[in-house]
């Protein structure tokens, strides 16, 4: 079983409610939730020894908008404030917000809302200086601009679990008699989104959305209907809902999430519907892959997930039919499979309503994954017409640029080291703030790279990190992805590992692998790497010879890594 | 028409307690039945103060979903009664039952 993650609750109002909710809830990850002492949100934020930190993994700041500024109380009473002094105010708030990053892996920041029922001064509430809403969205916004580039700080939307839980989001009553703020719906959406945060942070966001097609992405059964006969825009209600399910499917490639399609279908007519129907949304290189036959649909899923090089626990299963939808899940226990709506009408709503493909950022290479996909399609089928395998290698022409880890590159490598489960020497998990802390380290140098070929551009795939010790150096991270396995971006990698090292004076360099579940692959390169397998899980380079890089590949540099020795 | 009512009020009771059960550990939940002790001052058996004030919130918007009146159950008169209504499912129903006298089942 893994560790609970220990999750502080520092709030001006009582939150045991939300703790119960979030220690309770049987979703991943599994979270401890802790309160620090009832409405100490200042002084636990100023103390950086406050024993409420200690253990903590992560932490929820949520306040009230009138106790973190409390010019804006003057505001809910119909007083003159200064919009600056207000703003001020939520500066104050969020240096003090700042300053708690580090003593926690993550903090999670709900944005500020008022009660519902709280209709102030009707249409004057938006004007500027003295609207209540007016300044409380100045306030946010200000709040946002503070926080949203600091690694380590997420800003929640409390403003959805308002509108969920809706006129009852607030109830006096809850407020006299226990000093609690929401009610426990808006607890309830709250812990969602927090629990989708730790998801986000830890990696394990979800990657793939698998499709049925009859009655999933159109109406009817083209098989039956012909592809002329099945409901799909045009003047129809159901036909338009359709097209908008496609819409926000095609919304989550471009998030980079993968689509993929298993259908019980004839192959032929199904391609044929997704390439040449006019309302068609989605066409055939949205998809990373499909299999549309009439095998099981757990079968194909699992072929499937194993083409694209993903773990099951990374894909979702999207069927109208729940007797398919319950074989999955019996089958498949690591698939989500979601509870769908038999009303096509409402199918666009519940895949917005999923909080699995939350992320803490969107990156280049996100946007460019399906695309990045089906190039991988066109090398498979070069890489068939071309009978051996190191011919194939040099034709696709694989340049590797290596860099330091820059603020730009942050989020991606973040993203990429707590997300690689395979080749990942050692998976670690770490937040922006703590991989930047790490890199900036006397002893320590950190590199990234980018891979593109003829095909395409990967984007950012692989991180190697390296410690000098006194006689020897430690690769501390080895870490690519999936999608350049076995194309020599790995020799490369431990190359510029090797050839810094030399640099900083060690006679060797080794790496220690500590195995996983699903880290075999990189024990397996480990073992072929040329590196001297000393024991069972650690290899060693003698730094006087060279390690050398597959002719077939160029390694280019794109600036100095980020190194401090 | 009273036993009707009577069952409403009963469902909107377990009802509250499916709602309070969510925020109590497993071990500490409280069963569906007209004999589960509710709150007991002493805190030996049942809620504690702020699972009281969850399950009479509940309740309260129970009540109004299930027999279309509201009623205010902390309050005073609760404090009042010469048995506790909060004590067990059963003294609650009764309790109900008479606060909402008069009002449609």
């Amino acid at each position: 079983m893994s560790k609970k993650c220990i999750c502080l609750l520092v709030s001006d109002f009582n939150v045991d409610n939300l703790s119960a909710y979030l220690s309770n809830d049987a979703g991943l990850p599994a979270v401890a939730a802790v309160t620090a002492p009832f409405n100490q949100v200042i002084p636990v934020l100023r103390n950086n020894a406050a024993g409420c930190w200690r253990n903590a993994d992560a932490a929820v700041v949520w306040t009230q908008p009138h106790k973190a500024a409390p010019s804006f109380g003057k505001i809910l009473d119909f007083e003159k404030a200064p919009p600056e002094a207000i703003l001020k105010e939520v500066d104050d708030f969020s240096t003090l917000i700042k300053n708690a990053v580090g003593r926690v892996g993550y903090i999670f920041v709900p944005t500020w809302v008022i009660p519902p029922y709280n209709r102030a001064w009707g249409m004057v509430d938006l004007k500027t200086g003295s609207g209540i809403l007016n300044t409380l969205l100045r306030m946010n916004l200000r709040l946002i601009e503070n926080l949203e580039d600091v690694a380590g700080i997420y800003l929640l939307d409390a403003q959805r679990w308002i509108s969920v839980a809706g006129k009852d989001a607030c109830n006096p009553k809850l407020w006299y008699m226990g000093k609690i703020a929401f009610s426990n719906e808006v607890f309830r959406e709250a812990v969602k989104d927090i629990k989708a945060g730790l998801n986000a942070v830890a990696g394990n966001t979800k990657k793939l959305i698998i499709v049925d097609l009859d009655d999933t992405l159109w109406g009817g059964i083209v098989g039956d209907a012909g592809m002329e006969g099945i409901k799909l825009g045009g003047h129809d209600h159901i036909g338009e809902a359709f097209v908008d399910f496609q819409r926000a499917l095609k919304a989550l490639t471009r998030r980079g999430i993968l689509l993929g399609i298993v259908s019980k279908n004839d192959e032929k007519t199904a391609l044929a519907t997704i390439s040449k129907h006019p309302e068609m949304v989605l066409r055939l290189e949205d998809f990373a892959g499909w299999r549309i036959n009439w095998e099981d649909k757990a079968e194909n899923i699992v072929e499937l997930v194993k083409e694209l090089n993903l773990g099951l626990e990374a894909a979702v299963f999207i069927d109208d039919n729940p007797a398919e939808r319950a074989r999955v899940r019996e089958a498949l226990p690591s698939v989500y499979v979601p509870d769908w709506p038999g009303d096509k009408m409402i199918y666009k709503s519940a895949l917005s309503g999923l909080s699995c493909f939350d992320k803490l950022s969107f990156t280049s290479e996100d946007s460019r994954r399906t695309q990045s996909y089906a190039s991988e399609r066109k090398r498979k089928q070069e890489k068939s017409a071309i009978p051996s395998l190191g011919q194939w290698l040099i034709s696709l022409d694989t340049n590797i640029v290596v860099g330091g880890l820059s603020d730009i590159d942050l989020a991606r490598a973040t993203q990429l080291l707590n997300k690689t489960n395979q080749m990942n020497l050692t998976t670690r998990r770490m937040s922006e703030a703590q991989l930047k802390g790490w890199a900036a380290k006397p002893g320590h140098a950190l590199w990234v790279f980018r891979v593109f070929d003829k095909f395409g551009d990967f984007g950012l795939v692989g991180i190697v990190s390296v410690e000098i010790k006194t006689k020897k150096a430690q690769i501390v991270d080895f870490v690519l992805s999936c999608r350049v396995f076995g194309r020599g971006v790995e020799e490369a990698m431990l190359a510029v590992a090797c050839r810094y090292a030399k640099d900083s004076k060690p006679k060797e360099i080794f790496a220690g692998y500590i195995p996983t579940v699903k880290n075999k692959p990189c024990l397996d390169f480990f073992k072929k790497s040329g590196f001297n397998q000393k024991s069972k899980n650690y290899f060693f380079w003698d730094l006087a010879k060279n390690y050398k890089i597959p002719a077939y590949v160029k390694l280019k540099k794109a600036g100095k890594a980020t190194q401090s020795n | 028409m009273e036993k009707i009512k009577q069952k409403k009020i009963i469902e909107a009771v377990f009802s509250a307690i499916d709602e309070v059960n969510q925020l109590l550990p497993t071990a500490q939940r409280l069963k569906k039945s007209v004999n589960t002790a509710l709150f007991d001052k002493s805190g030996k058996d049942g809620l504690d103060s702020l699972g009281l004030i969850n399950f009479v919130i509940a309740l309260e918007q129970e009540i109004v979903k299930k027999l279309k009146v509201t009623v205010a159950l902390a309050d005073e008169r609760a404090m009042l009664q010469k048995i506790n209504p909060f004590t067990t499912v059963k003294t609650l129903t009764v309790y109900i039952a008479r606060l909402t006298e008069g009002d449609g089942s």
